[in-house]
């Protein structure tokens, strides 16, 4: 992961324990335009430990068609790069078993104020969830599962 | 002919494999369907199948070479050599 503190990160799939929050941010930080930049914002989306209906969840499935998805989060992540006051967004999404409470997302915009950044991380939450070609399965308490669609 | 199957999420789970190659005696998207159902059976035919319409279910998407199959009767859909076939369920990022 240390490699990964000194190389530009793209946004796209990756493996579970293959990238962390901390590389995104730096990552972020070396882009020629961060000194515009006011604030950075963070989104991290992680295994809940029950389902929509209530159902107790043990651990997470998921999986992702790569090459689908990272064409839409690249789509994505140019749309909202266009906003007011965006300087730069990264959209990365976990691949793999996952834990409760284990991250399977980042989101991270930098923004010239906090205003549009919290506006834009919204957005690329909302868009990330019914775009991208990924797919997460429920493991439950009770030894089932489920895709959840 | 011989295209390629990639499976994802319960795809995956049901044929225990990431993808697989098919040997189709003609290039009509049917074929491959035909050889799909008798391999995996009912498992497969429940995700797959709509028995209603006798076509594939209209919550799966086709996906040929990274592209979306817009046809309105995909059975009927040509396929070449080489081609790779997705067929996916609605996403649900994490």
């Amino acid at each position: 992961m240390n490699s990964r503190n000194e190389t530009e990160i793209e946004s796209g799939i990756y493996n579970k324990g293959e990238i962390d929050l901390a590389c995104i941010i730096q990552s972020i930080k070396r882009d020629s335009n961060i000194e515009e930049a006011g604030s950075i914002h963070t989104f991290t989306g992680i295994v809940r430990r029950s389902s929509k209906t209530g159902k107790p969840v043990v651990s997470m499935k998921i999986d992702a068609y790569d090459d689908l998805a990272n064409e839409s989060i690249k789509k994505i992540c140019a749309k909202l790069k266009q906003e007011k006051g965006i300087i730069d967004i990264k959209i990365i999404h976990l691949k793999g078993e996952f834990e409760l409470s284990e991250d399977l997302v980042y989101v991270v915009v930098a923004s010239a104020h906090r205003k549009e950044g919290f506006e834009v991380i919204s957005n690329a939450v909302d868009m990330y969830k019914k775009d991208i070609a990924v797919w997460k399965r429920e493991d439950f308490k009770d030894g089932t599962s489920e895709w959840i669609h | 002919m011989i295209v390629e199957v990639l499976y994802f999420a319960e795809f995956k789970d049901i044929t225990g494999k990431e993808k697989e190659e098919f040997e189709l005696s003609s290039n009509q998207l049917k074929v491959l369907i035909e050889l799909l159902l008798a391999k995996y059976e009912l498992p497969l035919r429940d995700l797959l199948w709509d028995e209603n319409t006798q076509n594939i279910s209209n919550l799966i998407s086709i996906i040929i070479n990274n592209q979306a199959l817009l046809q309105e009767n995909p059975l009927l859909a040509q396929l070449n050599d080489g081609d790779v076939i997705a067929f996916l369920m609605p996403v649900s990022g994490g």
